[in-house]
């Protein structure tokens, strides 16, 4: 089994208080992993201090099998590292195409941009209609499939999404899980999902961890966690 | 005609403020910190016009001198950057109200030692002015101007009025067609977005502010060929107030509408100039056309 991104005691905070106590973690290549746990688990927090937005205090950071710790967020973007981050962060003035060529103009991607607009377009057919239009006139969904666009534009190796569900309908949750799926089966990327909805995470995820007060408590497959009585009685509601 | 001639006047005079007002479109506009010493530097800019003609071994003429005051300040820029902005805009994620008034403070401070220092330096005798000058107006045939229509127009005003065009055309088309353009427009929504799209949002800032310095020192070059005496520090007081009603009349962060702004600023001295014979209360009548415009369209003329 091949890593794209190991953590290894990684412990990060905010000011003096610390968030992540030696958090231990292995995106498998080709897969999705699962990042689950409630609110104010560390769960955001792990992925703001991989994308080194938030300064991790110690521990490893591996990006396929090199030190990757103290690199500068643009750094990563430009090696293959992408995060689609919690409430999307758009540019509400910008337009969807202009999202787009942003991300499309790094050193990284520039070759292949028109191939991979290409795709997105096929993938997001509703943003090809929107294009012209502001960001912040988006409906919720709308600016959800315009985020990952984003960051598909980047040419990732490593997707990276943080609460891709939030704050959507059931039905558009499905969507958004359809999509996750097509990334690993048909763009081939290693995707590492963080989640509050458990049941949509465990739905499309190969492999998942279960982090409590910034420490990792649980880890398996899907198959083997669904079967965890733990897992049964505080996640699942069974 | 007479009426006619300060039309035209007014129309070339406009361009000219435009351009003055088109780097704090950019830093202000665009990017969101308060830039209360561009006028400050604009002031800069026409000294180093002078001082390049009157006061450097080799003499360089001042149509020269938009290109050399851009290039100083773009240095200058790197210098203002990070005495002034760097500490408050540079962690930024998105410029919020308080970011924006902590960054009047101090680029406030900052125009005023710049002012402080100029203000010293036309103390120490180095009174700045092309008075007695004539010699480096622009020549064509042995006359300063010529006359259209009866309408007489000096060669150096066409000399700035072209400079103010290719300077506004400039961030136009840096705005709206590099990617750099975008970035500066995504920095101030969302910076940390900005790093998570493979941008240094640091350098993304530092560049604008940059720009927006050299537009500045390179603007008061060009304004320099429109006045060509009384360069003063004091000159501030009248540009900096000014370019703000322009960026605010055209709409915030339009560069477009800072072009025509500046236009309507212009026709409003020549109007005056015409009605009254002097400019005294053209100040004011710019302030009443911006209070009118405000009043039917809040966002500026080209504003969204």
């Amino acid at each position: 089994m091949t890593y794209v991104l190991e953590l290894e005691k990684l412990e990060s905070g905010y000011g003096e208080t610390q968030v992540l106590f030696g958090v231990n973690l292995k995106a498998r290549k080709g897969q999705i992993t699962a990042l689950l746990g409630s609110n104010g688990a560390g769960k955001s927090t792990t992925l703001w201090t991989i994308m080194g937005i938030v300064k991790p205090w110690g521990g490893k950071i591996l990006f396929n099998g090199e030190d990757v710790t103290m690199l500068p967020p643009y750094k990563k973007v430009n090696i293959g590292m992408t995060l689609v981050p919690e409430g999307r962060r758009l540019w509400p003035q910008l337009t969807v195409e202009e999202h787009l060529i942003m991300a499309a103009s790094i050193p990284r991607s520039k070759e292949r941009a028109q191939e991979i607009l290409e795709m997105v377009y096929q993938l997001f057919p509703r943003l090809k209609e929107r294009r012209n239009q502001l960001a912040g006139t988006l409906s919720g969904g709308e600016q959800q499939m315009l985020a990952i666009a984003r960051g598909l534009m980047l040419n990732p190796v490593l997707f990276m999404l943080d609460e891709p569900s939030l704050g959507l309908a059931p039905k558009l949750v499905q969507e958004i899980a359809e999509t996750i799926s097509k990334l690993r089966d048909e763009w081939k990327l290693t995707v590492l999902l963080v989640e509050q909805n458990i049941h949509m995470s465990m739905q499309i995820a190969d492999y998942a961890y279960i982090i409590e007060n910034g420490r990792i408590v649980l880890e398996g497959t899907v198959d083997e966690l669904k079967e965890n009585p733990m897992v049964k009685k505080a996640y699942l509601g069974l | 005609m007479e009426f006619i001639s300060n039309i035209i006047y007014g129309l070339i005079y406009g361009a000219i403020l435009g351009a003055v007002a088109s780097g704090l479109t950019l830093i202000w506009g665009v990017m969101k910190v308060v830039n209360l010493a561009h006028g400050h530097l604009a002031v800069l800019g026409a000294f180093l016009a002078v001082i390049f003609y009157k006061y450097t071994p080799i003499t360089i003429d001042p149509s020269l001198s938009p290109i050399i005051a851009f290039i100083i300040g773009a240095l200058f820029g790197i210098f203002f950057y990070y005495t002034s902005l760097h500490v408050i805009v540079g962690k930024a994620e998105t410029m919020t109200l308080k970011v924006e008034m902590s960054s009047l403070l101090s680029t406030f401070g900052f125009g005023v030692a710049l002012y402080g220092l100029l203000y010293y330096g036309s103390a120490q005798g180095w009174y700045l002015q092309f008075e007695g000058l004539t010699g480096w107006t622009i020549q064509v045939g042995g006359k300063p101007y010529f006359e259209i229509l009866g309408v007489s127009i000096q060669y150096s005003w066409l000399v700035g009025l072209f400079y103010a065009v290719i300077l506004i055309a400039l961030v136009e088309l840096f705005l709206r067609k590099t990617v750099w353009g975008l970035a500066i427009r995504a920095v101030a929504q969302d910076s940390r977005a900005v790093a998570l799209t493979g941008y240094d949002p640091v350098k993304v800032k530092l560049l604008t502010t940059v720009l927006s310095t050299a537009m500045a020192l390179s603007a008061g070059a060009i304004f320099t060929l429109y006045i060509q005496n009384g360069i003063n520090p004091d000159l501030e007081h009248f540009l900096a107030p000014l370019s703000f009603v322009i960026v605010v009349l055209g709409g915030l962060g339009s560069v477009i509408g800072t072009f025509i702004g500046g236009l309507i600023i212009g026709l409003a001295y020549g109007i005056t100039m015409a009605l009254t014979g002097t400019q005294a209360i053209a100040l004011s009548v710019s302030f009443v056309i911006l209070v009118v415009i405000l009043l039917v369209k809040p966002q500026g003329l080209f504003g969204r």
